[in-house]
């Protein structure tokens, strides 16, 4: 059993170092910069209703 | 990288679809801060903090912390995701839908007419159930039909809105409606979690100590991410040789292979696994039978994420066992459902593939069926890798945050997706993508 899972594991391929960095950049970046702007939206949303509500 | 977005947004497509998505956000946040008419929005809130319920931690991840503002989305996308599951679970065991599954395009839209109208029943129920079950407790201050109808109406609405907002994302935007919304969702959150862990571990240390916390706790969380990208990355290669006709002989053809992931399964068996643990202590909870004592009292908190590598109550910590074994199962069941190896020996017979060593039929499909099998092992060992290390800093450091590992799969997932589908629109346009 584990010597065939051994053998699986050494036949897939992997993303090469640098791929995942790339990707890992990208996806962090993208995350950040979303995070940020929806950040700003709430902020703004919640004083207009806050302001409206009043 | 800014002259990569320059040249993005060059490409009309893109441009529309990144504007499209950016229009959608707008309208999902401000839906997020609009109270249900006639509830005390304070009610969750004060009452998730009372009652120290970690079984709704995730539910309320995915609403982007509608749940806990009871917003008019509060329901959030979930009913049309399960809808959409259980959908695609009935294709296998009602022969009339798995036609419809196979009929092309007009199929397909039978199919998703199914869908919708399966999640607005969903949402229904739901609605009612939180309804009633809040409703006295305090949500619906002085409680009668019409205001219980007003939000039934409202969830129901913020939820049939989500949908089709998810759907017209799939048709003017980019990537997929439905992750895109549980990304904005989830990502939602990630400032509120940065404050949490900045007032938990930096705040309050001198600036050698704080500036060691925050790198620490900056490495721990690229460091999941890219176990995540390693994850998503991996793939295994089955080689595939297609024979043809040459002046009525078969010879060998072109060579091709077919790619199995890693993790064939994606989220789903965290997710699958998640729910299934945290459903006793959602029950108990509306029983009013969450802080029992004795055995049962300790089997539901040993059920309960948050107390698990707990140093002070390692016994609660038996609980993972349970979550391992369940994540296992479901990315085993998961898999069946959605790949099915007779299925594709059959089609490679029919196309004339071969698999080098092995006959067509029965034996290339043991072959593949042997090679699923182990490759869903690795995948689901990688998965829980992933799903525990935040569970494990969270109980040994008791820090507090939302995104955990299925947060991050989902947010790697959805954003390499999204960015993959970028890339093949500039790429005809002769342009450097973001990953080249």
């Amino acid at each position: 059993m584990w010597t065939s899972i051994k053998k699986e594991w050494h036949k897939i391929k992997w993303s090469s170092r640098n791929t995942v960095a790339k990707e890992t950049s990208v996806v962090l970046a993208i995350s950040l910069a979303l995070g940020g702007m929806i950040a700003v939206i709430d902020y703004v949303a919640e004083y207009l209703l806050r302001f409206a509500i009043a | 990288m800014l002259k990569t977005v320059r040249n993005a947004f060059k490409v009309k497509e893109i441009r529309h679809g990144l504007f499209y998505i950016f229009l959608c956000m707008i309208l999902i946040r401000v839906g997020s801060q609009i109270p249900i008419p006639g509830v005390d929005a304070s009610f969750i809130k004060e009452w998730l903090e009372s009652q120290g319920v970690s079984s709704f931690n995730m539910f309320d991840a995915f609403t982007g912390g509608s749940f806990e503002r009871m917003s008019v989305l509060a329901l959030s996308i979930t009913p049309y995701i399960t809808s959409s599951i259980i959908i695609e679970l009935l294709t296998i065991a009602i022969p009339a839908l798995e036609e419809m599954q196979r009929d092309g395009e007009d199929g397909r839209k039978k199919l998703n007419a199914i869908s919708r109208y399966l999640t607005i029943g969903l949402s229904l129920l739901e609605s009612i159930a939180m309804c009633v079950g809040f409703g006295r407790q305090g949500l619906i201050p002085d409680m009668n039909f019409l205001k219980g109808a007003v939000v039934v109406s409202c969830l129901t609405a913020g939820s049939a809105l989500l949908m089709w907002v998810g759907e017209q994302i799939n048709e003017k935007g980019l990537g997929n409606g439905i992750s895109i919304v549980l990304l904005i969702n989830i990502l939602s959150r990630i400032p509120q979690d940065l404050v949490s862990l900045y007032e938990q571990f930096v705040k309050g240390k001198t600036i050698a100590r704080g500036a060691l916390a925050g790198l620490i706790v900056a490495a721990i969380i690229i460091l999941t991410m890219v176990l995540v990208v390693i994850l998503e990355g991996g793939n295994r290669e089955i080689p595939v040789q297609y024979s043809r006709k040459v002046g009525g002989k078969i010879v060998g053809g072109a060579g091709s292979n077919i790619p199995l992931k890693v993790n064939t399964s994606g989220v789903i068996p965290i997710i699958f696994a998640s729910s299934i643990m945290s459903f006793p202590g959602i029950i108990a909870t509306f029983l009013g039978k969450n802080h029992s004592s004795g055995v049962f009292g300790t089997i539901l908190s040993a059920l309960s994420e948050s107390n698990w590598f707990d140093r002070t109550r390692p016994l609660l910590s038996i609980g993972v066992i349970i979550y391992v074994v369940l994540v296992v199962f479901f990315a085993y069941f998961y898999t069946s459902i959605i790949f099915n190896p007779l299925e594709v020996a059959d089609n490679l017979r029919k196309q004339g593939g071969v698999i080098p060593g092995y006959r067509p039929g029965k034996p290339t499909s043991d072959y593949l069926t042997g090679v699923l099998n182990r490759l869903i092992l690795i995948g689901a060992a990688g998965l829980l890798i992933v799903a525990l290390i935040p569970l494990v800093l969270n109980g040994l450091f008791h820090a507090s945050v939302s995104f955990g590992g299925t947060s991050l799969i989902i947010i790697v997932g959805v954003c390499l997706e999204t960015v993959k589908q970028i890339e093949a629109k500039m790429a005809v346009r002769n342009y450097k993508g973001f990953l080249d």
